[in-house]
C-alpha cells in the first residue's frame, strides 16, 4: 500500500475530517485511482475503527467522528464513482423499530455496514413493518435489520419476521436482522428471527458473510 | 436453597431470607435499600461492603484499591448463608434555596380571612356551611367529607378561626395563624421541598433527599418499565412507585413542619417533570415511553394531600406541563426567568439527565429536550458522583503539580462531580492533552505527567478516564445540538441571544468559562450566563403566590411550540458535528 493511502487510514482513524478530504485530493492527483482510495485507504481505517470498538477499546463518539472524516473522503471521490465498477457485495435494508426513534445504534450499523461495501437503505427510525417489506422488494434486499433500544418497542420486530414469513416474494430469501441493548439471542430465536449480532461491527461482518452465502 | 443474609444500613439491620446463590441487588431494591442505575450488572455504581471473592466483573468495575477496601457490586453479590452485607450512607443533599430575586406582584392562590361566624339559634337554622360561607363571603365550597365532619366541632369551639378561600370558593377552615405553603420539586434524581411563610414571604426551611423511586432506576424510562410490570403483575398491592413518592413527600413535610414549629400548610404546589407527575398520580406512563410520546394529561391538577397519602388538610396544586418532555418544572423555571412578561431574547437550559432547552423570541417560545444521559450527574463516570461532600468540584491549572483542586465540604476526595469535569477537561483542552476529537494523551508537562493508563489521576483513586471524555463528548453533543436546532428554527444567530439563563443545581455550580471551553455552552454566551439557581421550586413558589400566575403559566404554554429532536431532520448531523470540541 502506498504511502499516502496508509495516511488517510490513519487520519481517518483519528477523526481529522479536513485532513482525510485533503489527502483524498492529493492522492486523486497523484494518479492513484478513486476505488483503489476507497478500498485500500478508507475502508481499511474505518475496519480498524470498528474492530476497535468491537473490542470495547474505542467509544461511540471515536466511531462517529472517524465515519464523518470518512464521509469527508468519500464527498470527493463521490463524483468520480460513478460509472466505475463497484463492488457489489449485497444489500440491507435497516431501520429503527415502530415507535422508536433511538437511533444512534442503527447509524452505527450502517456506518459500519457501508465501510464494508454494502449497498443499505436507511429508512430512519419508527418503521412499520409494511415499510421493511416494501422497501426490501423495491431495492431487492438480502436483509431487513430492525433496531430497538426498548423493551416496549422490541415486541414489534416479530411483526416485521412474521410480514416476512406471510410474503411469498420474500420469505426464505431475505434475511432478519435484529439488534440494540434489549435484545439478545434468547429473544431472537423467541421471535423466529435470523441473526443477532452484540454490536455494530459484528453486525456488518456477518452481514457481509450472509450476503456472500446467499449470493454463492 | 434458602439463605439468611444480614443487611446493615442506615436506617438499621435487616435480616432476609433469600435464594442461595442468587445476586442481592434487585433484594436491596425492592427493599428501598439500594438504587441500582442499570440493575444489569454493568454499570458499577451499586456499591456495598461485603467479605466475598470479586466476581471478574467486579475486579474490571471496581479496581484493586476499591476491592480491597472491601467495596463489591450488589448485581455480582450472590446470596449465601450467613452472608452480611453493608450499605454505604447515602449523605445529605443540599437543597437551593437562593433565587434570582425578583419583584412581582403577591396575590397567593389560597388566602386567608378571618372568621366571625353567626351562633345558630332558634331564628337563625342556616347550616354550618351557610353560616361559614355567609362569614367568608365565599360563592360555595369545595369542603371534603372529612372536613364537614369535622366542621360542627370546629365552629362551636369558640377558637379564633380563618376562612381559606381561593377566588371566592371556600377551601377551609383552620384555626387562627400564620399561613404556610409546601413547595416541592420532584425531580427524577432528587426531590427538594420548601417551606414558605406566607405572611413573611419567606423561605422557613428547606430539605432535600434523593427520589425514593431510585432504587427502581436512575432514569424515567426505567421507571416507567417498572410501574407497567406492577401493571401487568395485575396490579397487586399498591403501585410500588407512586407509594415511594407519596411517602417520601409526606415525610418531608413531617420533618419540615416540625422542624418549623408549623401546624400544617394551606396548600402544596407539586412541580416536576411528566413522568414524576405521572407516577405521583398513579397515571400510567407507558406511552411517555415511546413514539409518538403520549402523556394521559399536561393539565393542571388541584387535589385534596390526603389522596396523595400526604398528612395535610391542604390541597395540592399540580403545575401543568408542555410535553411528555419538556414538564411542568421547565414551566416553572420560565416563570422564574419571568418569561410571562416581555424580554430580550433569551435560552433557558435544564442541565440533567434530559437537558430541557426553551428558546424565548419576542413572546414566543421552542422547546426541545435532548438526551444527555446521567454523564453530568456522575452516574456514567468511572469515578462520578453527586454533588455532595467528597466530590471534586473545581479544578485548576497549577504550574507545579500541573492541577489543584477543591471538594465539596473541604472532605477527603472521593469522586468528581459534574462541575468538577468540565474543569478538568477545559484545562486538558487548554494544556493539548485532550486534542479536538477527544484524543487524550500524556505529555512531559507536570499535568501530562498525571496521566496514566489513558486516564487523568486527580488522586490515587479518582480518575477522569479517556472513556469518561467520551461520556462528557455523547452528553455535551446532545445538548448543543438541541441549542443548535432551536436556533435554526427561529432563524437566529447564538449573538442574538441577550441571556442564557442556567436552571437547577449542576447549571449553577459550574463555571462557564469551563463549559464554553469543551462547547458545552456556545463561546458567544459565556458572558450572558445568568444562573437561575432553584428555578423549578421558585417558580413553583411563583405559580401559587403570583397574581394571574396560573393564567400566564397556561399562556406561556399555548404560546410554545415544542420540537421532537428524534423526529427532527438536522438532529443527527448536528449532534455528530457537535462531538468534537471547540478549537483553541
Amino acid at each position: 500500500m502506498s504511502a499516502i493511502l496508509q495516511e488517510i487510514s490513519e487520519k481517518l482513524q483519528k477523526g481529522k475530517m479536513k485532513e482525510v478530504a485533503d489527502l483524498t485530493k492529493k492522492a486523486l492527483d497523484e494518479g492513484i485511482a478513486p476505488l483503489t482510495i476507497l478500498n485500500e485507504g478508507l475502508m481499511p481505517g474505518m475496519d480498524v475503527i470498528g474492530e476497535r470498538f468491537k473490542n470495547n477499546d474505542i467509544f461511540i463518539p471515536e466511531v462517529l467522528i472517524a465515519a464523518r472524516a470518512m464521509a469527508a473522503g468519500t464527498d470527493v471521490l463521490r463524483p468520480l464513482l460513478v460509472g466505475e465498477q463497484m463492488e457489489q457485495k449485497g444489500t440491507v435494508v435497516i431501520g429503527t423499530i415502530k415507535d422508536d426513534l433511538h437511533d444512534i445504534g442503527k447509524n452505527l450499523v450502517r456506518m459500519m455496514m457501508e465501510s464494508k461495501g454494502l449497498n443499505v437503505i436507511d429508512l430512519g427510525n419508527s418503521v412499520a413493518p409494511a415499510k421493511y417489506i416494501e422497501a426490501a422488494k423495491k431495492h431487492k434486499a438480502d436483509i431487513i435489520a430492525c433496531s430497538a433500544l426498548l423493551t416496549t418497542t422490541m415486541v414489534h420486530i416479530k411483526d416485521v419476521v412474521a410480514a416476512v414469513a406471510a410474503d411469498p416474494e420474500l420469505a426464505g430469501k431475505v434475511k432478519v436482522m435484529i439488534g440494540g441493548a434489549p435484545v439478545n439471542d434468547a429473544f431472537r430465536e423467541s421471535i423466529g428471527a435470523d441473526i443477532y449480532t452484540p454490536d455494530a461491527s459484528t453486525a456488518a461482518e456477518k452481514a457481509v458473510e450472509v450476503c456472500a452465502a446467499m449470493h454463492a | 436453597m434458602e439463605a439468611r443474609i444480614t443487611v446493615h444500613h442506615q436506617q438499621g439491620t435487616r435480616q432476609f431470607v433469600c435464594t442461595a446463590g442468587e445476586p442481592i441487588a434487585h433484594l436491596l431494591r425492592d427493599e428501598g435499600l439500594l438504587p441500582l442505575p442499570c440493575g444489569l450488572g454493568k454499570c458499577g455504581k451499586c456499591l456495598i461492603y461485603a467479605d466475598t471473592e470479586p466476581a471478574d466483573e467486579e475486579r474490571t468495575l471496581l479496581g484493586e484499591r476499591r476491592l480491597a477496601a472491601g467495596l463489591r457490586l450488589a448485581c455480582h453479590t450472590r446470596a449465601r448463608d450467613g452472608l452480611e452485607v453493608t450499605v454505604p450512607h447515602a449523605g445529605t443533599l443540599k437543597v437551593l434555596t437562593q433565587f434570582t430575586s425578583m419583584e412581582y406582584v403577591w396575590d397567593p392562590l389560597v388566602r386567608r380571612v378571618p372568621l366571625a361566624v353567626d351562633d345558630a339559634s332558634l331564628e337563625d337554622q342556616r347550616s354550618d356551611v351557610q353560616r361559614l360561607q355567609d362569614a367568608a363571603q365565599a360563592g360555595g365550597h369545595e369542603l371534603s367529607l372529612e372536613d364537614l365532619t369535622a366542621l360542627p366541632a370546629q365552629l362551636r369551639s369558640g377558637e379564633p378561626l380563618h376562612a381559606l378561600l381561593r377566588g371566592d370558593r371556600l377551601h377551609g377552615v383552620r384555626p387562627q395563624g400564620t399561613p404556610h405553603a409546601l413547595i416541592v420539586d420532584i425531580g427524577t434524581t432528587t426531590v427538594a421541598a420548601l417551606l414558605v411563610d406566607l405572611d413573611g414571604r419567606r423561605i422557613v426551611a428547606a430539605h432535600g433527599e434523593r427520589n425514593a423511586q431510585s432504587p427502581y432506576g436512575a432514569d424515567v424510562i426505567s421507571r416507567i418499565h417498572r410501574a407497567m410490570e406492577w401493571e401487568s403483575a395485575g396490579r397487586q398491592g399498591s403501585n410500588p412507585l407512586q407509594a415511594a413518592i407519596c411517602r417520601q413527600i409526606d415525610g418531608m413535610l413531617r420533618r419540615l413542619l416540625e422542624e418549623s414549629g408549623v401546624q400544617d400548610v394551606d396548600m402544596l404546589c407539586l412541580t416536576g417533570n411528566t413522568t414524576m407527575l405521572h407516577l405521583l398520580c398513579g397515571l400510567p406512563g407507558e406511552h411517555i415511553s415511546k413514539a409518538p410520546f403520549i402523556p394521559v394529561t399536561l393539565e393542571p391538577m388541584c387535589l385534596p394531600a390526603r389522596l396523595l397519602h400526604i398528612a395535610s388538610a391542604g390541597r395540592c396544586f399540580l403545575m401543568p406541563g408542555i410535553s411528555s418532555y419538556i414538564g411542568a418544572d421547565i414551566v416553572a423555571s420560565l416563570l422564574a426567568a419571568d418569561a410571562h412578561h416581555p424580554q430580550e431574547p433569551f435560552l433557558l437550559v435544564d442541565l440533567g439527565t434530559n437537558a430541557e432547552t426553551v428558546l424565548y423570541v419576542d413572546g414566543k417560545l421552542l422547546a426541545c429536550s435532548a438526551a444527555a444521559g446521567p454523564c453530568f450527574e456522575g452516574a456514567t463516570l468511572s469515578c462520578g458522583m453527586a454533588g455532595q461532600d467528597g466530590a471534586i468540584d473545581a479544578v485548576e491549572a497549577d504550574d507545579a503539580q500541573g492541577l489543584r483542586f477543591s471538594t465539596i465540604g473541604g472532605a477527603p476526595a472521593q469522586g468528581i462531580c459534574g462541575s468538577g469535569v468540565l474543569d478538568a477537561l477545559a484545562l486538558l483542552l487548554d494544556a493539548g492533552c485532550v486534542d479536538e476529537t477527544g484524543h487524550l494523551e500524556a505529555d512531559d508537562s507536570p499535568l501530562g505527567r498525571r496521566i496514566r493508563d489513558d486516564a487523568l489521576l486527580l488522586t490515587d483513586a479518582v480518575r477522569f478516564s479517556q472513556r469518561d471524555i467520551r461520556e462528557v463528548q455523547l452528553a455535551k453533543a446532545a445538548v448543543r445540538a438541541g441549542m443548535e436546532i432551536l436556533l435554526r428554527e427561529a432563524g437566529l444567530r447564538y449573538d442574538d441571544i441577550r441571556r442564557l439563563y442556567l436552571a437547577g443545581g449542576f447549571g449553577s455550580a459550574m463555571r462557564p468559562r469551563s463549559a464554553a471551553r469543551i462547547g458545552l455552552i456556545p463561546a458567544e454566551l459565556e458572558q450572558r450566563v445568568h444562573v437561575l439557581g432553584n428555578a423549578a421550586g421558585f417558580g413553583a413558589l411563583r405559580y401559587v403566590t403570583e397574581k394571574d400566575a396560573q393564567t400566564a403559566a397556561s399562556e406561556l404554554i399555548r404560546r410554545t411550540r415544542y420540537i421532537e429532536l428524534s423526529a427532527h431532520s438536522g438532529f443527527s448531523e448536528s449532534y455528530v458535528e457537535q462531538m468534537t470540541f471547540p478549537a483553541a
